[in-house]
């Protein structure tokens, strides 16, 4: 892309443009290539092992890839000079990777920790702000996600729903223009998932952060997303709104993954 | 017994107490920095320094703290390296202990979730930090019960250093002994003065762990 | 003898064989300078740095640290006699004496160090200065008969106490005390206890050491045997293999004492016979090999 491109047609916040991904002779990502414009809200969907997580811990650098490039705003992840691609040298990697913020399955939450200070240490640590400034927003974050009374616990003093909202807040404040979600919901009570939902929609409507998220729930995926991502065998066989993708899927697999009956039936 | 061996034996009792708690005391703290030292540099990024890291642990660990001191003492000066009889106790025990306790400070961050280690990663934070902040404050609590072994094992083994001119708690006896031919004064006196000095170990680590736990407990 | 523990004595080797390389360089070195500028530098220093192990009654370390004894009491008074002073204790146990010499933690021993052809290849004596012959030792109207290590090597229902590495150990293997019937002794009062509890029946070492542990236990019966058949042993004050100047000086002094009574009144002192010396030279002691 050069400053000669008319300025309608921004980079897309995230294109992935084909790439693939083996882990031990088995192709987890198979020439995988899809762009995400800024402020969608994306669920991927699929069977286990389909590479739907793979795709969260490649996008947060957790896992590399054996071919192809990542670009972040048209900023790529990866050199590829010499044919194969190499990861960044950390320094210029950081400003990339800290625009995408990451809400764990299990949280990884600091357990030595309270739960403020899991939510302002890190901004301290990436110069976001001064002490004082990070606690204070530590605590605005906190009665976001309606945990105002909970600041000096410790993480272990939480249940589920709540470790997770911490994670979120924690993920939040570092302002990032990316978040990713993996199996959000898998720890919470059925009841619970409105609440996480509607978090989810007030950090859209308000913050405009692109967001993945991977979830086996369908209602959940339904009720979140603006684009439904369905993935099987390491490819996108489904890609759509999710009132197509629910109701009128064009792919088998994605029939027979939702119940739907063949369409040649 | 008469009063006067009683006095003469608490006053070397008292002698060499003080040079095994200075041992003990310095020992163990050159035994702490050294397993954090080597501990961390034998899982560095690095290939020297990790492999710096494990001749040494491999070194001191395989070999008898009786050599070691040994060779401190009577082998350096040979290299034009004359250390105090203090020093040389020191360092020999510090090191020996030392390579223990790198290999618990290593067990102990290795045994710290890989989710820490992804959510530091995630959350931008540089290695330092990471460590520094997340992953040694949990990994330290772990630590500290074996520290504490190490040091009561650094303690009981101070008492070679009677081979380097230091006199030590159970050289005092010793001397005591060949002094006055007593044998089961001097001997139950050193029992009880090590078995004090273990508990004062014992006190001091249940002290530690008390205040690397969780700080922020305020409900 | 006394207490060489094994793992003394192989730190010992390594060292010694360390410093062999070393030493004879250092030899040549110092053999051109006419007199002994080891001396001078002690005469400047005002002290000498003595080896010492607490052996009473060969070296008596009392409980301030002072040091006495036969073999420091003699070593003191040559020194003062060259010049030098003060006499400042290096105390560590017995096996460590040899290695603390030559890593240049002392100046000289004198703790009752036998002088032996080996000891003679790794340390440089001066003429013998403490003699003494070995002894058995015994609860009193035990085994009245004995009177040799042959002796104890027949008798099946006598176990021997020596101290560990010492003289008496190889002494008494040569005369066929099977190993099973021959117990290191770590120290004289354990050896005391060894031989009051009935773990050994005889206790084997240098008469004067063995009179002093019977005066200290004088509670109690036991009786004292010269060994028959034995050499006397002597001790000399031993220099590092490059200090041969300093050591010869050191006899010179030596020779002096004997002659003027000096000598015979501190042995005396510390109930030593001032006569079984005079009929023993380094020379003789050092077996065939020339001594340092």
């Amino acid at each position: 892309m050069t400053s000669m491109e008319p300025v309608f047609t921004p980079d897309p916040m995230i294109a992935i443009s084909d790439v693939s991904r083996a882990f031990k002779g088995t192709t987890v990502l198979d020439h995988l290539s899809l762009d995400i414009p800024a402020g969608q809200k994306v669920a991927l969907l699929g069977p286990s092992g389909s590479g739907k997580t793979t795709i969260l811990r490649i996008l947060m650098t957790l896992e590399t890839i054996d071919s192809g490039q990542i670009l972040i705003e048209g900023v790529p992840m990866y050199d590829t000079a010499s044919g194969t691609p190499h990861l960044l040298p950390e320094n210029r990697l950081r400003p990339v990777r800290s625009r995408i913020g990451m809400v764990f399955q299990h949280f990884g939450l600091f357990p030595h920790l309270s739960v403020l200070d899991n939510i302002a240490f890190p901004q301290i640590f990436n110069g976001r702000a001064r002490k004082a400034d990070a606690k204070a927003r530590a605590h605005d974050l906190l009665k976001t996600v309606g945990l105002g009374d909970k600041a000096y616990l410790l993480p272990d003093q939480l249940s589920g729903g709540q470790k997770q909202r911490v994670a979120i807040a924690r993920a939040l404040a570092l302002q990032p223009d990316i978040l990713l979600f993996d199996e959000p919901t898998s720890a919470l009570d059925p009841q619970r998932v409105s609440e996480v939902l509607d978090i989810f929609n007030m950090i859209a409507d308000t913050t405009g952060t692109t967001m993945l998220l991977v979830t086996h729930e369908m209602e959940f995926a339904r009720r979140f997303a603006d684009r439904i991502l369905f993935f099987d065998h390491g490819q996108i066989v489904e890609d759509g709104p999710p009132e197509i993708v629910f109701t009128n899927p064009k792919d088998a697999r994605t029939r027979a993954f939702l119940g739907l009956p063949s369409l040649n039936a | 017994m008469t009063g006067l061996v009683l006095s003469d034996l608490a006053r070397s009792i008292l002698h060499g107490l003080g040079i095994t708690l200075l041992l003990t005391l310095s020992g163990s703290a050159l035994a702490f920095v050294c397993a954090f030292v080597f501990g961390l540099g034998r899982i560095s990024r690095w290939r020297s320094v990790r492999i710096f890291s494990i001749v040494y642990i491999e070194i001191f660990r395989g070999t008898s703290v009786f050599v070691q001191v040994f060779w401190l003492y009577y082998a350096l000066p040979a290299f034009g390296l004359l250390l105090s009889p203090l020093f040389a106790g020191i360092l020999g025990l510090g090191l020996n202990v030392g390579a223990y306790g790198a290999e618990v400070v290593r067990s102990a961050v290795q045994a710290t979730g890989q989710d820490q280690y992804e959510a530091c990663y995630a959350l931008n934070l540089t290695r330092y930090q990471s460590y520094r902040y997340i992953i040694l404050p949990q990994a330290f609590p772990r630590m500290l019960p074996v520290f504490g072994n190490n040091m009561v094992e650094l303690m009981k083994a101070s008492s070679i250093v009677s081979l380097i001119s230091l006199a030590d708690i159970t050289f005092q006896a010793q001397q005591f002994r060949i002094r006055t031919g007593e044998t089961f004064l001097p001997f139950a006196a050193t029992l009880i003065v090590y078995f004090l000095l273990y508990l004062g170990i014992l006190a001091l680590v249940q002290a530690a762990m008390r205040a690397s736990g969780p700080k922020s407990m305020k409900v | 003898m006394r207490l060489l523990s094994t793992k003394i004595l192989t730190c010992a080797v390594i060292i010694g064989v360390f410093f062999s390389f070393t030493r004879q360089s250092a030899r040549s070195q110092t053999a051109a300078v006419s007199d002994s500028p080891q001396l001078e530098a002690l005469r400047k220093r005002g002290y000498v740095r003595l080896g010492l192990s607490n052996e009473p009654p060969w070296t008596v370390i009392d409980a301030e640290g002072r040091t006495g004894g036969a073999g420091p009491d003699l070593t003191r008074a040559v020194f003062q006699r060259m010049g030098v002073r003060e006499l400042a204790g290096v105390l560590s146990t017995f096996g460590a004496l040899i290695p603390g010499l030559l890593a240049r933690r002392s100046d000289a021993i004198s703790s009752g160090l036998f002088i032996r052809p080996g000891r003679c290849q790794a340390v440089a004596f001066s003429e013998p200065d403490l003699c003494d012959r070995e002894a058995l030792l015994m609860k009193m109207g035990d085994h009245p008969t004995l009177r040799t290590y042959r002796d104890v090597a027949a008798d099946a229902s006598v176990r021997i106490g020596v101290p560990a590495g010492g003289t008496e150990q190889r002494e008494a293997q040569a005369a066929g005390v099977p190993a099973d019937r021959l117990l290191p002794v770590p120290d004289g009062p354990s050896g005391m206890i060894m031989l009051r509890a009935g773990r050994i029946q005889v206790y084997s070492l240098p008469a004067s050491s063995a009179q002093h542990l019977a005066d200290l236990w004088q509670g109690q019966k036991f009786s004292l045997v010269l060994v028959g058949g034995t050499p006397v042993m002597c001790a000399g004050t031993a220099f590092r293999p490059d200090a041969t100047a300093l050591r010869n000086a050191y006899d010179r002094v030596l020779a002096t004492l004997k002659s003027d009574g000096t000598y015979d009144r501190i042995l005396r002192a510390h109930g030593f016979d001032p006569g079984l010396a005079r009929g023993h030279t380094r020379r003789e002691l050092c077996g065939e090999e020339a001594p340092l």
